[in-house]
Formats: C-alpha cells, sequence, structure tokens
C-alpha cells in the first residue's frame, strides 16, 4: 500500500518534457544500446588499461576500450524506463567484466642510489614514504622492502576491490535466477600480481619476492573461492576469460595456474609458458554440466600470434591438456599392436572424454615450427581438448592415440550424437583410436580406427564391445587373440547378445593337461639332473 | 523492398514516412548512391564502433530529435541499413556519459519505474556500479 502511494506521488511529480518523441521499438533500441555494449568478442590486444594509465601497444591509443565507462553507459541506460531497461539488461549480462587491469598509477620503476643514498623515480610519493618507514636502513636491501610493502598494499586494495565487487556479482546471480541465463562471458581481469621488474632469475631477491607475493595468495584464493561459488549459477555461462598481466609472461603461470586450479574443480593443469607471450586464457564452458564435464578445454591468446598461435604455446597447451588427470587409477592395459583398419569412418562426437593410464609420454613432430603430428601413448586425455588441439593446428596430418581409455558418454551426449549409437550399449571403459586426418580439397575428414572394451565390474575381466559395420569381424578376431594370450589356460568362449558380445573365460581342461604334463617333465628332469651329478661326483 | 514488390508501374504508397522525412532519407541515398556495398566483415566490425560517423553524415545528422528518430524510423522501414547505423550511433553518442535522469530529459521520456523498482535495479547492479 505504501509502495502504491510512493509511486503515485512519484508520478505526480514528473514534468512534461516536451512533446514525445516517436516511439523506437525494441529492435531499434537494442542496435543503439549495441554500440554502448562492451565488445563481447575476444579484445585484439592486451588487458585495456583505463581510467588514465595505459599500457604499451602498437594500436591507436583510440582504440583502448574502457570497460568500465562502457558498462556505465549500459547502467544508465538500463535505468532509463522499463522499456529500455527490458531492452538493454540482456546486453548488460552478455559480457560481465570483474575489475580491470592491475596497473594503477604510480606502479613505476624505483631504485635506490648507493652511491648517493637518493632514490630515483618518477614517484615522489613513495619516496616520501620510504624516508618516514625506513630512515634507519637507507641500504638498498632495507629500500626494496620498504618498495615491496608498499607495491603489496596497493595490489592488496586492488584485489580486495575485486573480491567486493564479486561478492555483490555473486549476491545478484544467487538471487536472480533470470540474470543467471543472461551471463554469456565472464571476464575476470588481470587477477595476477606484478614482479618488480629484474625480479626473475635474482637469487638474492628471491626470498623478497615470495615476501612480496605471499601476502597476495590470502586475496587470490578468495577469489579463487568466490569464482568456484559462482560458477555454477551462471547456467548459461559459455566461456570465462582470465587475463594475464601482458608484463609478467613466466611469472603469470604461476599465478594462472594457481587462480585455475582453485576456480576450476578438478582441474590441474599448470601451464608451462614461460617465455610465451601469453595475455588470456579462455576458458570455454559448460563446466560441470555434465557428468564428465568438469575439465573445461582451454584456449590461450598471445599478443603476437594472434589469430595463429606460436608453436611454443601450442606444445604447452598440448602438455599440458594430456596432463590432465594422469593421476586417475586405472584398469590394467595390455600390450598391443594396433590392428591394420578397414578404413572405418567414424565421424568424431564430442561426447568422449579420453582417461588414459600409464606413464605419460607424448611426442610433437614439428616441420619448419609447424606441427604436423602428434602422437599420445598411455596418456589420460580429454576428447574435448584433444579436438581443441586438432582445431588449431590445421598442418596436423597425423594423431595417434594408444592407451588411452575413455569413460562413458552421457544420455544426453547419445541423444545429441547419431553417429554414438555403438557406445550406448553399455558402459564403455576403454578406447583405443587411430586418427589419420586427411586435407582433400580444403575439407579435413577424419579417419578414425577404433576399439571399445568394457570391463566387468568383478574382475576387471574385459569383455568386447560390438561394433557395427566392418570393424566387428575384424576386432572380434584380435579381441579374442589377445584374450587367449593373457589367458593361455583359459577356454574362451563367446556369447553374442543383441548389441554386445560377451566374452567368458572358463579353466581349460587341455590347459590343465598340457600344465600338469609339464609340471611332470620338469619334475622329472630335476630327478635325472639329480641322478646325474650323484653319478658325477661318485 | 523493390524487390519483394517486383515490377510495377504503379507509385508505392510508404504510409510511415512523411514527405520531410522521405527527402532526408533520397537526401542521404543520393549523397551515398556511389559508395561501395557493405560487406558482412565490415559490417560486424564497424557495428562495435559509434564514433566512426563520416564528416557529411554528421552534419546530416544534425536534426532536431523528433526528425532523428524519424528518419531511424524510415531508414528500419525502408530496409536501408547503412542510414539506420547512422542513426543508431548518433542517439548512442548521445547517451554516452549521461546519467538515466539526463538521458531522460535529452530524449523526454518519462520515467516510469517506481522508487522500488529503481532501487532493485541499482542494487541489482551494484557490482558493476562500484568498479
Amino acid at each position: 500500500m505504501r509502495r502504491t502511494k510512493r509511486a503515485i506521488i512519484r508520478k505526480s511529480k514528473v514534468r512534461p518534457l516536451g512533446p514525445p518523441l516517436p516511439f523506437l521499438p525494441a529492435e531499434i533500441l537494442l542496435q543503439i544500446f549495441e554500440y554502448l555494449a562492451p565488445n563481447n568478442t575476444l579484445p585484439q590486444s592486451p588487458v585495456h588499461a583505463c581510467h588514465g594509465v595505459s599500457l604499451e601497444r602498437s594500436s591507436p591509443p583510440n582504440d583502448y576500450t574502457c570497460t568500465t565507462c562502457q558498462t556505465s553507459y549500459l547502467l544508465s541506460v538500463s535505468l532509463v524506463s522499463r522499456h529500455w531497461h527490458k531492452t538493454a539488461r540482456p546486453l548488460l549480462y552478455r559480457v560481465v567484466r570483474i575489475g580491470y587491469s592491475m596497473f594503477i598509477p604510480g606502479d613505476e620503476d624505483i631504485y635506490f642510489n648507493c652511491i648517493n643514498k637518493a632514490y630515483h623515480g618518477k614517484d615522489r610519493f613513495f619516496f616520501n614514504v620510504f624516508d618516514r618507514e625506513r630512515p634507519e636502513s637507507r641500504k638498498i636491501g632495507g629500500c626494496y622492502a620498504g618498495l615491496i610493502k608498499m607495491h603489496e598494499k596497493t595490489k592488496l586494495e586492488t584485489l580486495d576491490a575485486r573480491l567486493k565487487t564479486l561478492r555483490l556479482f555473486h549476491r545478484t546471480m544467487a538471487r536472480s535466477p533470470d540474470i543467471r541465463r543472461m551471463v554469456v562471458c565472464w571476464e575476470l581481469g588481470a587477477l595476477f600480481p606484478m614482479p618488480t621488474p629484474g625480479w626473475r632469475g635474482q637469487a638474492a631477491w628471491l626470498k623478497k619476492d615470495l615476501a612480496y607475493r605471499y601476502p597476495l595468495t590470502e586475496a587470490l584464493e578468495n577469489i579463487g573461492r568466490l569464482v568456484e561459488e559462482t560458477i555454477p549459477y551462471l547456467i548459461s555461462l559459455r566461456w570465462i576469460d582470465f587475463h594475464l598481466d601482458p608484463e609478467v609472461v613466466g611469472a603469470s603461470a604461476e599465478a594462472l595456474g594457481y587462480i585455475v586450479k582453485k576456480s576450476i574443480s578438478r582441474m590441474t593443469w599448470k601451464p608451462q609458458l614461460e617465455g610465451c607471450k601469453c595475455n588470456h586464457v579462455r576458458i570455454q564452458l559448460p563446466i560441470d554440466r555434465t557428468e564428465y564435464g568438469h575439465i573445461p578445454s582451454l584456449e590461450i591468446y598471445s599478443d603476437f600470434d594472434l589469430p595463429r598461435y606460436s608453436p611454443a604455446i601450442f606444445k604447452a597447451l598440448a602438455i599440458e591438456t594430456c596432463e590432465i588427470e594422469i593421476n586417475r587409477p586405472t584398469r590394467p592395459s595390455f600390450g598391443r599392436e594396433s590392428p591394420s583398419s578397414g578404413g572405418i569412418d567414424f565421424p568424431m562426437t564430442t561426447a568422449m572424454r579420453l582417461i588414459g593410464a600409464g606413464a605419460p609420454t607424448i611426442s610433437q613432430v614439428a616441420t619448419g615450427g609447424i606441427l604436423t603430428a602428434i602422437t599420445v601413448g598411455d596418456k589420460d586425455i580429454r576428447f574435448a581438448d584433444l579436438r581443441n588441439l586438432l582445431a588449431h593446428s590445421e598442418s596436423l596430418k597425423h594423431l595417434r592415440l594408444e592407451n588411452v581409455h575413455v569413460s562413458a558418454p552421457t544420455r544426453e551426449d547419445i541423444d545429441n550424437s547419431s553417429e554414438a549409437i555403438v557406445l550406448k550399449s553399455a558402459t564403455l571403459k576403454s578406447v583405443f583410436w587411430d586418427i589419420v586426418l586427411k586435407d582433400t580439397e580444403d575439407v579435413r575428414a577424419e579417419t578414425v580406427t577404433y576399439y571399445l572394451i568394457k570391463s566387468t565390474s568383478e574382475d576387471c575381466l574385459p569383455v568386447l564391445e560390438t561394433l557395427s559395420g566392418p570393424a566387428e569381424k575384424f576386432y572380434t578376431e584380435w579381441w579374442l587373440s589377445e584374450l587367449k594370450r593373457i589367458h593361455p589356460q583359459k577356454d574362451i568362449q563367446m556369447r553374442s547378445l543383441e548389441n554386445e558380445v560377451v566374452v567368458v573365460l572358463r579353466p581349460s581342461t587341455k590347459a590343465a593337461d598340457e600344465q600338469f604334463v609339464l609340471t611332470k617333465r620338469t619334475s622329472r628332469s630335476q630327478t635325472n639332473n639329480q641322478l646325474f651329478r650323484d653319478a658325477v661326483l661318485e | 523492398m523493390l524487390e519483394d514488390v517486383g515490377e510495377v508501374t504503379e507509385a508505392i504508397p510508404i504510409p510511415n514516412v512523411n514527405e520531410n522525412v522521405l527527402k532526408k532519407v533520397i537526401e542521404w541515398c543520393e549523397h551515398h548512391k556511389g559508395d561501395p556495398p557493405a560487406q558482412a566483415d565490415d559490417d560486424s566490425d564497424s557495428r562495435k564502433k559509434s564514433s566512426d560517423i563520416d564528416e557529411w553524415d554528421q552534419k546530416f545528422m544534425q536534426v532536431d530529435q523528433e526528425m532523428l528518430f524519424e528518419i531511424i524510423l524510415a531508414a528500419n522501414y525502408l530496409d536501408i541499413k547503412p542510414l539506420l547505423d547512422v542513426g543508431c550511433k548518433t542517439v548512442a553518442n548521445m547517451i554516452k556519459g549521461k546519467s538515466p535522469e539526463e538521458i531522460r530529459k535529452t530524449f523526454n521520456i518519462q520515467n516510469d519505474f517506481t522508487p522500488d523498482e529503481e532501487e532493485q535495479i541499482r542494487r541489482e547492479n551494484e557490482w558493476a556500479e562500484d568498479r
């Protein structure tokens, strides 16, 4: 009741502002607002800096995007009227950016001259603080510590501000189911601390550097936790962008690994990006949408190589994606020779995740700096990551995977894939791939030979999955030979069911007889040898 | 539109566009008749920036707001996409940097939010304001 009264009072106070303008329909308003919205595509340049601070880059300064300002435009229009709000709000949440560059005013080089005992730098503020805080130790170490302390403080303030923003965002998400569906991209800004220039490789500074970094970890951990808690709310989120500090190439990898690990459950990605100019990591979603969808696929964007990635980054990505979940307990795998294929065409589906076993090995054959082949053996690898690698390597001609395991696709995956009918029969545990990629008239075809194995729950006895088409006979024969090799003392029977073949192993009477004869012969031989030795001694 | 109608000898009525607006539209078309057709890629790129309006277009769009909106509506109705883009960019530039109240005043829009609704929207977007 009170609300209605207030509304009436307010409406009565609205003055007519002049003749009404023509009513713009939603589609035109949307087009106008598009020009006010932050760009939802990937930035073509390093993390943009705003509010008086700019980064070095080759493009003209008027290309800088002040995301805060752009968001504020949309915020303003969404508060104009109900009609405008309805149109602007989806745009506002299309790309959600939490925070901006870690670069802050006054964050510049500063050093102490031991000869004349003077500070040098651009910002007098620091000098005054040092003079006040450390009057007793005017030597380089003391000054350095003081400098670090200042950096810590400013960085922490930035991180705390970001944390506050994240908390607000998390609260909004938790309360607004309609907004959750609108968030498509989430950019988390430059999350990582920037060490002082020249810190790397100087052992004497290492301890101080750790001291510099340590206080930040708590704030980073809080951010990571909040990110992890917020992700499940964002049901329409298609990707998350982590921006790295472009000034800190190698050092960012550690922080990136930390934050990503903290942020994304079950993700053990440790980027080996040393020496790579990398500023942007995009994690594609969904995460946790399916039973096996915990590990997101990764894309790394570089300053220098957009839109093509440097081999170094690609290599790092390949290695890391293949190291995911390497420690997962696995079933015994068989040494084998892959039988030659009969040319079975099998469109790969993204429904599969390869979970491997054994020692990590991955080799890449690069010709002239271009990756042409990948061999993965005894590896844990996720199928989506594999596809990611393939998509980014146009020159790849051959990919061979051996001793890798695949988990069962989800019901949704199966329903969405007409080509995955063969996988419907049972829980799929293992798959062996031999993939040949062909370039024919600019059309990439993927020829895949595959072998499927299902394990029983009782004793890890492998059971054959049937394949439709020409692979069935071929694979059945190979699989029987494998079983006979592994279990020579048993008889093998095969029973064909509706859509799978069950292999039953029974103790072989013939094998038992052979074993008995063999044992007897050995015993007799040993007796003869003893008699001969006794005779010689005598 | 002509493609939709096919070959006709009679006049085509344009009920949604008045004479003054149509004159302006024709003026714009006359000036831009030699422009190369926009490609799909260019279009997606140019949509991102509202500042790239050429000088002639900027002067052309210096009309009262009613006329500006009418031109936009006419361009939409007649499916003249480049003119629609110019019009939308012009309006976007008019919005930039303004508070909600200033926008309302500029475009003579009545605030139909209740105070509670407005407060709720502000609270909802607090995370974005606070950066």
